[in-house]
């Protein structure tokens, strides 16, 4: 009897969790997995990365793993089980999401990743990554020059178990620590969330009120970061600096409220995600393993030539 | 009172033997996380090597600076194409040079250097902080997609450019001195475009005829 219950309430669970997708007809279907789209940035690196695959005749859906890795695997079995046959693939944690590649590549399906590495190069089929370290370095020497070489500030990093993060912090104080008089009074995770970025800037105001500038390792931490900033009356003494490229800081550069931030190319980026793909199903298998992506500074300055996630045209 | 303690003693062995044969996990050792790798990789350690094993060769087969120069302004294309690394998707090409000249100018960030000009092009060599990653992927020697942790790729750069500030930077400060004849290696980046009106090239190597 317990065994029938049992039975019973599997075949209930595997109805509820019919893998998604199954209902696409003749066209060969391909998975975008996506680490979170509660940031505008992913949903844009999402959207254009099936938009793409469409185009080039897939059909394609999204999933949205939460920033959850748990939430993740559960999106690559029900991929696996549910016939795709190459994923794009925007991963969590660099360390953790590798299993999930390995389980799909054991079974012949094709992972891309795209933005973000996971750490290992014998798993996913591709790696299209923003050359994260670099563009920070720019943003470092901007940093510099528009701070100057002596004074306070803070840095709100994003998800530690991103390599992005690091590379992005690496790369701004292998410039910004090269000028002793400039001090990192405050250094604190927000979680590339704009909420926490918000909060996380309220608390560094209160310990550092003399800070002059806020580097933030995204965005939507350094939107918060301002929004903190000005509900403090102090957006004109604390410098902003963000990274990606998101339409609404670029805005905010060109209204001269933040400096600057670096220009990632996610609408290109999960473009040649989905092309690889692409030229994977129809036979290509040397890809390079690792290819990054240059990030292009974003200031006061030159912020007419950007919008809508890249370059104007 | 015995027998039974011997009963559950029995019970247990026999328990014991059925996990020992059968166990109900396994424990894996976690293999090494980027935390781990990264105290392992030296890139201080790799820049070295690099620079005396591949890089500082690799000087001696560099093409010569006004040939470049000529090929750019001819076809950019085929010059970026033929002489230049690009690792990756962007408009930025590196490329790895050699040429002689006179030293114009000392300032504090840069000597200027006049040469065989091309085009009004003026070149310069970088003496102040050097950054970028123009001295690890000039040459196209050191693969990115060989490092699973781009931590570690990255840390490369940083070394190489604090041997460019350590072991060539100092001497060529002291040494030098408008008019002064030099001979020098070394990386520089080009966006795509038309050229910059002053090159700037990191320097790997300076020799003063």
């Amino acid at each position: 009897m317990t065994l029938l219950f049992a039975f019973g309430t599997q075949r209930a669970s595997a109805a509820d969790e019919k893998p998604a997708g199954t209902q696409a007809g003749d066209k060969t279907r391909i998975a975008v997995i996506i680490s979170t789209l509660n940031n505008p940035w992913f949903v844009v690196l999402g959207d254009n990365a099936k938009a793409r695959a469409e185009e080039l005749g897939y059909a394609a859906t999204v999933f949205d793993s939460q920033n959850d890795t748990a939430k993740e695997a559960s999106h690559f079995e029900n991929v696996i089980a549910g016939g795709y046959k190459a994923i794009l693939f925007n991963p969590t944690d660099a360390q953790g999401s590798i299993a999930n590649v390995r389980k799909a590549k054991e079974k012949g399906i094709p992972v891309f990743c795209i933005d973000r590495e996971i750490n290992a190069t014998n798993a996913a089929t591709a790696q299209i990554l923003s050359d994260n370290y670099s563009g920070c370095v720019a943003l470092g020497q901007y940093f510099v020059k528009k701070v100057g070489d002596s004074g306070n500030y803070a840095e709100l990093l994003g998800i530690v178990g991103d390599n992005n993060t690091w590379n992005r912090s690496k790369g701004f104080h292998s410039v910004v620590d090269r000028y002793p008089g400039l001090k990192m009074v405050a250094q604190q995770s927000a979680e590339f969330d704009r909420s926490k970025g918000l909060e996380v800037m309220e608390s560094i105001l209160q310990a550092h009120p003399e800070i002059k500038a806020v580097f933030c390792g995204n965005d939507a931490m350094a939107m918060g970061a301002y929004q903190a900033l000005v509900s403090a009356a102090k957006e004109k003494q604390v410098k902003v600096f963000g990274f990606d490229g998101a339409d609404d800081a670029v805005r905010l550069i060109a209204e001269k409220k933040i400096e600057a931030t670096g220009m990632q190319f996610p609408k290109m980026m999960a473009r040649k995600a989905a092309e690889f793909a692409d030229e994977y199903l129809k036979g290509k298998r040397n890809f390079q393993q690792k290819i990054p992506v240059a990030v292009e500074l974003v200031t006061q300055e030159n912020v007419a030539k950007y919008g809508d996630y890249g370059r104007k045209r | 009172m015995n027998g039974r303690i011997i009963r559950w003693l029995g019970a247990l062995l026999l328990l014991s033997l059925i996990f020992w044969f059968f166990p109900p996990f396994h424990i894996i050792r976690i293999k090494s996380g980027p935390e781990e790798r990264l105290a392992t990789f030296n890139p201080a350690a790799f820049a070295t090597d690099f620079w005396q094993s591949k890089l500082s060769p690799a000087c001696e087969l560099a093409p010569r600076l006004p040939d470049l120069l000529r090929l750019l302004i001819q076809d950019a294309a085929e010059a970026r194409k033929q002489l230049g690394h690009s690792p990756g998707l962007g408009s930025t090409t590196l490329f790895l040079v050699q040429g002689s000249g006179r030293v114009s100018a000392v300032e504090k960030e840069r000597i200027r250097i006049e040469s065989e000009s091309v085009s009004n092009t003026h070149i310069a060599l970088v003496t102040g902080l050097i950054f970028g990653n123009a001295v690890r992927d000039a040459t196209g020697l050191i693969d990115g997609s060989a490092f699973p942790n781009s931590q570690e790729f990255n840390e490369i750069s940083t070394e190489l450019n604090r041997l460019v500030e350590t072991q060539v930077l100092p001497g060529l400060r002291q040494v030098a001195a408008p008019g002064k004849q030099i001979k020098f290696a070394g990386c520089l980046e080009l966006e795509d475009g038309p050229l910059p009106e002053v090159i700037q090239i990191v320097p790997i190597k300076v020799e003063w005829p």
